[in-house]
């Protein structure tokens, strides 16, 4: 892996703009194309398979917490236990998720596992492609994002209910639309019929005790970029327990594998996993360099490096309340201060491409920019 | 890698376009808004709706019945339930809000 400054395409926020890429610049760039990753082939393929073994690994943590009813270690309310056995039972659609690893040229490690409502697809699928489009068309990319989407689509379409998919998302962020309207976009491909729905106008139909859209059309398959660990605490959560025929996608299982608590879980199942870093419960603790971690974060926020017992650095933030996880410390491969963190695609069952984020810390925060990347040779 | 060479979108771009509707003429951030004409009015701000989000700030509202649509008005997340909803028998069938009110900002992780 090697870090290429290039120069960026004169007009690239009307080239990207033109894609649909609305938010590639806030108070700093979002979107950096004045450097690219290069990967070797041997590279590509390693984040390839550790992105297949872990996704394995990680329906089998699902299943162990679930036997072992290990709901506690994940802070996750008695009320929502049904709901995530039901979904998991029942085999409910999943749609995708993005495993972040780092790599220090040798070892490729998870940091964590982002399985409930990972950003930055459109990103990876799209916008990273087209610049290479522009860069080097004679180049190829770990990139399949956008054709797995359409395909595994269509594999869901016979198992869902009828009638639309509705897509929720909230109403002020155009990223989280943008993310939204891409998937929604990718489904209308697959044939399905969709519409769009920002979460808090979602319905409740007392009478016929059913979700409803703005027109109130029942619905029955809900694609919601919206967290788990939010809708358990929200009023509509009892209505949601009424309502048995229909799919929300994310299922309800993915707020094991969102959770940072099923980093111990895996580490106490595969401990000679090479993709794994060793990862305790705070209780649990033996490490001396670390990093601690809440249990539900977001963007790198609550986050505590620690070394030789030391607070060395640390994010602020709201989150903690439920309680936090400690996993080893590992330098991944630094560019002057630049530090790159890999995102791995999975969608369906398969991995599916990758994009690349940086910052000039250990900690992948809300300042990270996303960098494109290529295959060498 | 890439298993096609040819990625296109039919929906994006459009989306895009709707978040680009020109910023409204405001001569003031103080607002009188309804969805309803059998609603009041309800006092809100001009800025209450992000910019790129106008294009979605009244919905149409409405149902199907008899194999039909039946439009039953405007719906907006700006403004009150008072001022939403009025008489309309239609629209009081169902709550909302239920969803949506952990966080304001994005879920991006």
């Amino acid at each position: 892996m090697e870090r290429i400054s290039i120069y960026a395409r004169n007009n690239w926020q009307a080239a990207v703009e033109k894609l649909g890429f609305g938010f590639h610049t806030a108070d700093i760039p979002y979107w950096k194309e004045d450097a690219y990753y290069e990967f070797t082939l041997a590279e590509v393929t390693l984040i390839e398979k550790a992105t297949t073994e872990l996704w394995g690994m990680c329906l089998e943590a699902v299943q162990h917490v679930i036997d072992h009813r290990l709901y506690a270690l994940f802070a996750i309310p008695e009320r929502a236990f049904p709901l995530i056995e039901k979904s998991w039972n029942e085999d409910a659609p999943a749609l995708y998720g993005r495993f972040d690893f780092g790599y220090d040229g040798t070892q490729l490690k998870l940091f964590e596992f982002n399985a409930d409502t990972p950003t930055s697809l459109f990103e990876a699928g799209i916008v990273q492609w087209f610049w290479l489009q522009d860069f080097d068309k004679s180049r190829d990319q770990f990139n399949s994002v956008h054709e797995k989407l359409i395909a595994y689509w269509k594999y869901l379409k016979p198992y869902l209910f009828d009638g639309p998919v509705h897509f929720a998302c909230v109403k002020q962020s155009l990223e989280d639309l943008t993310t939204t309207e891409y998937i929604r976009d990718c489904a209308i491909q697959a044939g399905l019929e969709t519409k769009l729905i920002f979460i808090d106008d979602l319905g409740w139909d007392a009478a016929r005790k059913v979700f409803v859209d703005m027109e109130d059309q029942e619905m029955k398959n809900v694609f919601k970029l919206y967290p788990w660990e939010w809708m358990v605490k929200e009023p509509f959560f009892e209505q949601m327990l009424q309502q048995q025929q229909m799919y929300w996608i994310e299922p309800a299982w993915k707020m094991l594998l969102s959770n940072k608590a099923i980093l111990p879980i895996l580490w106490e199942l595969f401990p000679n996993c090479p993709y794994l870093l060793p990862a305790f419960t705070e209780a649990e603790n033996t490490l001396k360099s670390y990093v601690k971690k809440p249990l539900l974060s977001r963007e790198g926020a609550n986050v505590q490096i620690v070394r030789n017992d030391f607070v060395t650095a640390q994010t602020k933030g709201i989150y903690g309340a439920e309680g936090f996880i400690c996993q080893g410390l590992f330098e991944s491969k630094s560019f002057h201060g630049i530090v790159p963190v890999i995102g791995s695609w999975v969608i369906g069952q398969e991995p599916a491409g990758m994009g690349i984020r940086e910052s000039e810390s250990l900690i992948t925060d809300n300042t990270s920019c996303f960098i494109p990347h290529l295959i060498k040779g | 890698m890439k298993k096609s060479k040819i990625v296109s979108l039919v929906l994006i771009t459009s989306a895009l376009a709707a978040c680009n509707k020109p910023k409204p003429n405001w001569d003031s951030n103080e607002v009188y808004m309804r969805s309803d004409s059998t609603a009041n009015y309800t006092h809100t701000h001009g800025a209450h709706v992000p910019l790129f989000l106008w294009y979605y700030a009244f919905r149409p509202y409405g149902m199907f019945y008899g194999n039909s649509y039946h439009h039953a008005g405007y719906y907006s997340g700006g403004v009150s339930r008072n001022s939403n909803i009025g008489s309309s028998a239609a629209k009081s069938a169902a709550i909302r809000g239920g969803f949506g009110g952990s966080h304001s900002f994005s879920v991006s992780s």
